[in-house]
């Protein structure tokens, strides 16, 4: 077989059934062998490989199973970067095929040539270069086990030209003896005693859940755990989800008294991000700290723990449960959380907070339980984490390492594509959109049955980086901040498309949204703006100063 | 003084396997946290195993950091 073969060979025993691709010359021999033996492989080929690698992280996190990428050499494999730098930062499960040019031809400067596996060394789990076919199948068997062991990342596989039109035999190894997993622990013994100690005589206990809950699927063990311990549970953006059978243990609005206030902190699978509540300003230095996390980098990292434990958060939980220690009740911690100040309302303003509320109440009433949503960060970090209670159980998934403007559609185009029975809702705003808005087109081709809203500028106020600059009150500062008619794009491609000039309308909107059959793209504008472009062949004036 | 905080000379010698960019890796790793090298040295012990041997102006808490996240290498076998 020859390289192609080979590769085309491995993504069908890895069980790849979507393949997020765009076609150059070095990778033409895949493309050959693809159309000769499809192997149940869709291709789906986005307009620019930022949004494709970007679709593969929204395929991921929505499926669980890595999301594979396939690009040139050159533009190609360097327009994936930001897609890799948000998965790793989220610790996303992605296998990232580039190809390369020749063997012969590497480090002449070649036409499209980059030195990819250089660039991505930082923004990767791992990565490769494979210089001889025979190392081939062994290389993107160790990718895929590496991309999906221990704490989930993107890996990088470059392959030259000539090792794609190379023959060999194929060995396909199920399993790699010296495992590159190095993370297969379960929690020092000593560790976890020492935890169940601080646990049975904490006062005011609380356990801060992230992604690692997800990742190790011990979301139904963190429920469990947090019920027949009594203590209340609170979430990160990446770790939305939990909940306990007893419904007074779901922190929601006040987490960050709750974090500032208690006495000890429960960490599982989270990294303390400067970006969250559980950043290290608002921990009491008085707190105590367990934290327990598959990767052991990240246990003093940000904060010391009082009892590290590195293992697999699923092991640990499990430890943790069979114990027999005394159980403390925690009536009066839960009653005095339940009646605390909510510290994201006094730092919103009450336009965001009802707009929110209001987008909350039109998602539970017309979209079902399983629904996907995808936000990018025009909404504060603050009203996404209410955002996510409010809409349990349905998931809600954001750019929350990286923050990358345009996440939401193309991630939402990669989450409906890898399940395709379940509603994908899209919030996007007009800064956002138009950073990725030729994904349109892909959505458009592929058929994906994508419900997308776009905000206005001017609806959400609390913008939160943006905000804290005095600039950004000024009119003339800079920032070039244009308003599209999206609907009218839509329209010209053949989508469904409104849109609705006044603010107040977003539950009719999400209804409209809801009860489209298709992919539907809706529109809330609040008044006629400045800065507006019109993209209808009728109207070829731009109205207003592009100069800004 | 905090003892933690004392930035001394160490150094960290690591066991790799013997595999093309691992090095790179390394370095990499460790100068993006800005801390100077004042020496480095490589040398092949088998056909698979290399050790590299670094010398650092590092404090104690950035040394065992560093010291975790070397050993998050894919390649990386041992750090001492």
């Amino acid at each position: 077989m020859n390289g192609a073969q080979i590769l085309v060979e491995c993504l069908k025993r890895e069980r790849v059934n979507t393949l997020f691709c765009y076609p150059g010359a070095v990778i033409i021999p895949i493309y050959d062998e693809l159309y000769l033996n499809p192997s149940g492989i869709r291709l789906v080929q986005p307009r620019h490989e930022q949004w494709g690698t970007i679709a593969a992280d929204g395929y991921a996190r929505s499926t669980g199973t890595p999301g594979v990428v396939l690009v040139t050499s050159g533009p190609g494999a360097t327009n994936t970067v930001t897609g890799l730098a948000n998965a790793f930062l989220d610790s996303i499960p992605l296998v990232v095929i580039s190809g390369q040019v020749p063997g012969a031809n590497i480090g002449t400067d070649a036409f499209q040539e980059a030195n990819i596996t250089g660039i991505s060394m930082p923004i990767t789990k791992d990565n490769i270069l494979v210089s001889d076919v025979r190392d081939l199948s062994y290389s993107l068997k160790r990718a895929f086990i590496i991309a999906q062991s221990g704490r989930p990342g993107p890996v990088l596989v470059d392959i030259p030209k000539n090792v794609l039109v190379a023959n060999s035999t194929f060995v396909y190894p199920e399993t790699l003896e010296n495992t590159p997993n190095k993370l297969n622990t379960h929690g020092s013994p000593k560790q976890i005693k020492r935890a169940l100690k601080l646990i049975s005589v904490s006062k005011r206990p609380l356990i801060l859940a992230g992604g690692g809950v997800h990742f190790s699927g011990s979301l139904p063990y963190v429920n469990e755990f947090a019920d027949k311990y009594d203590i209340p549970v609170v979430h990160t953006l990446m770790g939305n989800g939990i909940n306990p059978k007893k419904c007074e243990l779901r922190v929601t609005k006040q987490k960050e008294w709750a974090i500032r206030n208690c006495d000890l902190l429960i960490a599982l699978g989270t990294r303390f991000n400067d970006d969250s509540p559980a950043n290290s300003e608002n921990i009491s230095t008085e707190t105590k700290i367990i934290h327990v996390d598959v990767d052991p980098a990240e246990i003093g990292k940000v904060l010391t723990p009082d009892v590290p434990i590195v293992g697999d958060l699923k092991s640990v939980l499990i430890h943790f449960l069979s114990a027999k220690e005394q159980i403390l009740i925690h009536t009066d911690w839960i009653k005095e959380l339940q009646s605390a100040p909510s510290c994201c309302l006094s730092n919103s303003s009450r336009t965001d907070v009802q707009i929110t509320n209001e987008l909350a109440r039109s998602i539970c009433r017309y979209f079902d339980k399983n629904t996907i949503v995808v936000t990018d960060l025009f909404i504060s970090k603050p009203m996404l984490l209410e955002l996510m209670d409010a809409i349990s159980p349905r998931k809600l998934f954001c750019s929350s390492g990286l923050g990358t403007p345009g996440y939401a559609l193309a991630a939402g185009i990669g989450a409906k594509l890898g399940n395709p029975e379940t509603e994908v809702l899209v919030l996007t705003d007009q800064n956002s959109l138009q950073a990725s808005m030729q994904e349109l087109l892909t959505v458009r081709r592929e058929e994906v049955h994508l419900k997308i809203m776009v905000f206005d500028h001017s609806h959400f106020e609390t913008k939160d980086v943006l905000s804290r600059s005095d600039n950004t009150k000024k009119t003339n500062n800079g920032i070039a901040n244009l308003s599209v008619n999206f609907a009218e794009f839509a329209t010209a491609l053949g989508m469904n498309s409104q849109i609705t000039h006044c603010a107040t309308q977003i539950e009719d909107v999400i209804g409209a949204l809801a009860s489209s059959s298709e992919a539907m793209l809706a529109q809330l504008t609040n008044a006629d703006s400045d800065n507006q472009i019109h993209i209808s062949e009728n109207q070829l004036n731009t109205r207003s100063s592009l100069a800004g | 003084m905090n003892l933690k905080n004392m930035q001394s000379q160490c150094e960290i010698s690591i066991l790799v396997n013997n595999n093309p960019g691992v090095l790179s890796k390394v370095i990499n790793l460790i100068s993006k946290r800005g801390f100077n090298l004042e020496r480095v040295n490589s040398e092949r012990l088998s056909n698979d195993i290399a050790k590299i041997v670094v010398e650092v102006n590092i404090d104690n808490r950035r040394l065992a950091l560093i010291t975790k996240q070397l050993n998050r290498i894919i390649d990386v076998i041992k750090v001492s």
